[in-house]
């Protein structure tokens, strides 16, 4: 049992003779048990990624293995391990949600008491118990994307391959997508989803990786790759005293590297947003915001903030252009 | 890895119903499309068979003086429904299979099916076999039709057999050939025209090759006679015709004459949809139809295999090639048994034998006579193929040409069992003197009638009003007419041409 549950070795996949590369040299280790945020702009290959893990396209070079296993060498094996959800997900509307569910049990070749069991738990974890009976083409756009989630589940994979799960979904199915995704990999499942909106996989996943123009930028556990972009923690205050005196005191804390107020500060709210960047850790965090208050600054909020993500996606992605603009 | 395990655990299962099957079959007779299809498809069925009905006993009624007899109106009852239904097989069958692959690319569930551990086979058996359930349930429910052909009888249980054959296989072939476009072509649209533009070449497109190797051929041998060049026209492009093969199946037995002049040259005795003898065939073109038609639906399915294969297509694992020979070994053997003893025959390159080419013939007398095809006819051939071959063959036993006078069949009925001949021998240039000289001019007029019924491996003259008479040597009044025409003919410059009429 390898210690990754999916590894590539210079996966490359050119779609036509004198295409680009659709995929380029990817060198790709998930770790078993991980939620692995694939994020890149479209056209990344983010897709291509995931059909090539799935076994349903040929990798034009390299090697992939999933739990061990190489997909060239006998896909249809891989796909015992492997539940896999399409971006672009199809299903048969005239079917009724336990028969669409019932036939994907069935290919996967299950015991008919095995298969009945199954089908009626996994509505039930998608939430579509009620829906049984309701032809799939009846159900609304969460419930079929829920539903097409379960489909990937009837064999029990050990890897699931999402391909933009929450894409078309309204803030709520959202959420309930995000929790369900949530429930999975507490069960110890290895999931791998795509998405191209950031801040949605950095709420549930714990690695990433970010491709662009076929290759690989960046990847690794999130807290990497936020320290190595950015080896400091932004956080926002929020003050009622005066913003000018509280700025002069942040900025003659050592730790505290740039301090400036934020522009877009909520103007219903009384008080004021600053922003700040540390070098450390959260100890420094702490020393900093008991210093704050020590000098008299009347602080109600103190916030992490969120769009770190964004910032490093952009970085690595810009950095990329500007080099090849160089080149 | 005890998940795994305990997975494998719960797959052991002894049979396994195919589960693209199970689908197929509950979203096909799901909604109104499988009734609607079959409704339709019975009324124009029953509709066109009223029209044929009226339409034969009409035409018929005023073509031919003599009464209708029912079993004529049976018989072309029966066979005007085959061709239909034929043609309605073609029209519906590329349609139940050509979206069955392609759908699933345009619906976005290809991937989801390809993500299965089914294999490429068990696709495309769960794609084929409900496809073909309904197609085979519209060719039963077309059975009821034809019980009006058998209302006015001249049709056997064996013919009926024949036609749901000849049906079947056509249906079968044509549902393999679409669902391999089908997963060759993503898109529904572009699978459907294709499918049916090859319908229409093997409808017409055989057809036509065809008559270019007829045209090919009289331009070669200088063949004025066109009937003559029909016979020996390689068959070969019809082999692959529905309709050529639902020809030689059930017009065997010259029926096909009686459209003549309203319906199709076509049909006619050894026209292309009614070829019941050519050169190089070895036994009735329907059965070289069936054969071709399996051979091409395991060819499909092999080919189909590849295309559903995710990756690594047209790369063999042993265990594939293992299953692959299974097909293959029954396209081969296929293959020879029904070509193996025509292909020596034939001529062609590979046969190692080279059919002589016409060169000049030696006596002048037997260049203006043109060999009758009909005396190839072995007795031993199947009766019904044989039924239009023998009256040719009686005709010129009646009365061996060269010669200046003319044989009508004024009427003839035919079947396995019993062949029944009556005909006007009209001798318009000569008569028969007492001492055995010809005699120009009486324009005497003698009626025959024979009953030939098949022994083991014959056929013999059961009844005849020329008593005595044995078949293989005519003897008539004109006992030595043969010889004196041939000796007389001899002496005249030009040598004069036989007219023989064997139809009316």
């Amino acid at each position: 049992m390898s210690e990754f549950m999916v590894e590539t070795h210079h996966l490359s996949k050119r779609y036509k003779k004198n295409a680009p590369l659709a995929l380029d040299d990817l060198n790709l280790r998930v770790p078993r048990g991980a939620l692995f945020g694939f994020i890149g702009p479209n056209g990344a290959g983010k897709t291509t990624t995931l059909r090539l893990l799935a076994g349903l396209l040929e990798p034009s070079s390299g090697e992939i293995w999933i739990d061990g296993h190489s997909v060239q060498q006998d896909p249809r094996a891989i796909h015992e391990y492997v539940g896999y959800m399409p971006d672009s997900f199809g299903l048969y509307y005239e079917m009724t949600a336990w028969e669409y569910l019932d036939f994907f049990a069935r290919s996967h070749a299950l015991s008919a008491a095995y298969r009945r069991r199954v089908v009626e738990e996994l509505l039930e974890l998608v939430g579509l118990s009620t829906k049984r009976d309701e032809e799939v083409g009846h159900l609304s756009r969460g419930m079929q994307q829920r539903l097409c989630l379960a489909h990937a589940l009837v064999h029990d994979p050990q890897l699931l391959l999402l391909d933009e799960p929450a894409s078309g979904l309204d803030p709520r199915a959202r959420v309930e997508m995000r929790e369900l995704l949530r429930e999975l990999s507490a069960m110890g499942k290895t999931i791998i989803l795509s998405s191209h909106i950031l801040s949605e996989l950095a709420e549930i996943c714990n690695e990433i990786g970010i491709i662009q123009k076929g290759k690989i930028v960046a990847s690794g556990p999130l807290a990497e790759l936020r320290h190595s972009a950015r080896p400091g923690r932004t956080v926002r205050l929020h003050i009622l005293s005066d913003p000018e005196q509280a700025l002069a005191v942040l900025k003659a804390n050592p730790q505290v590297e740039e301090a400036y107020p934020l522009t877009n500060g909520n103007g219903k709210q009384p008080g004021t947003w600053l922003e700040a960047y540390l070098t450390g850790s959260l100890e420094t965090v702490a020393d900093v915001l008991t210093f704050v208050v020590q000098e008299g600054v009347r602080l109600v909020e103190y916030r992490e903030a969120g769009n770190e993500l964004e910032d490093l996606f952009l970085q690595l992605t810009t950095d990329e252009t500007y080099e090849e603009a160089a080149a | 890895m005890s998940a795994m395990a305990s997975s494998s655990a719960r797959r052991r299962l002894k049979v396994r119903v195919n589960p693209v099957i199970v689908r197929e079959m509950r979203a096909q007779m799901r909604g109104a499309r499988a009734f609607v299809i079959l409704t339709g498809y019975l009324l124009v069925l029953s509709v066109l068979t009223y029209g044929i009905y009226r339409f034969t006993t009409l035409v018929m009624a005023s073509s031919y003086a003599s009464a209708v007899q029912s079993a004529t109106i049976g018989k072309l009852l029966f066979v005007s429904l085959s061709f239909l239904d034929l043609l309605l097989i073609c029209f519906i069958t590329p349609a139940l299979t050509a979206g069955a692959l392609s759908g699933e690319h345009e619906r976005g569930t290809y991937d989801l099916l390809m993500a299965t551990p089914l294999t490429p086979g068990a696709i495309f058996w769960g794609k084929f076999i409900p496809a073909m359930t309904y197609a085979f349930l519209l060719i039963l429910a077309s059975i009821p039709t034809f019980s009006i052909a058998y209302l006015f009888g001249g049709v056997t249980v064996r013919d009926m057999v024949q036609v749901v054959l000849i049906l079947s296989a056509t249906a079968t072939m044509l549902g393999a050939l679409s669902l391999w476009l089908s997963s060759v072509f993503r898109r529904t649209s572009r699978a459907t025209v294709v499918a049916y533009i090859l319908v229409a070449l093997l409808l017409f497109g055989t057809l036509f090759i065809w008559f270019l190797l007829g045209l090919r051929q009289s331009r070669q041998a200088d063949m004025m006679d066109s009937s003559m060049g029909l016979y020996t026209i390689p068959p070969y492009p019809l082999y692959l015709n529905p309709l050529s093969a639902l020809g030689s199946a059930i017009l065997g037995f010259g029926l096909g004459d009686y459209y003549y002049g309203f319906l199709f040259s076509l049909l006619t005795s050894n026209g292309p949809f009614n070829l019941q003898y050519a050169a190089g065939m070895q036994r009735p073109l329907w059965q070289y139809t069936v054969s071709l038609y399996a051979m091409l639906v395991l060819l499909f399915y092999l080919l189909a295999l590849q295309q559903l294969k995710p990756i690594r297509r047209w790369h063999f694992t042993r265990r594939e090639l293992a299953q692959s020979l299974m097909p293959l070994l029954a396209i081969v053997s296929l293959g020879y048994v029904t070509f193996g003893t025509t292909w020596a025959s034939t001529g062609l390159p590979g046969s190692g034998t080279v059919l002589p080419t016409p060169g000049p013939p030696e006596v002048p007398i037997e260049v203006i006579r043109p060999a009758p095809p009909i005396e190839k006819v072995e007795p031993a051939l199947d009766p019904d193929l044989a039924a239009p071959a023998l009256q040719d063959f009686v005709a010129h036993k009646l009365f061996p040409e060269p010669a200046f006078c003319s044989f009508f069949l004024l009427e003839g009925t035919y079947t396995s069992t019993r062949v029944e001949l009556k005909g006007a021998i009209y001798c318009q240039a000569f008569t028969v003197q007492a001492d055995g000289s010809l005699e120009p001019g009486s324009g005497e007029q003698h009626t025959v009638r024979a009953v030939l019924t098949p022994q083991s491996d014959a056929w013999i003259v059961a009844e005849s009003d020329l008593d005595g008479v044995d078949l293989g040597t005519i003897e008539v009044d004109w006992a030595s007419l043969e010889q004196d025409v041939l000796k007389q003919a001899q002496s005249y410059r030009p040598v004069p041409t036989a007219t023989v009429y064997p139809y009316p």
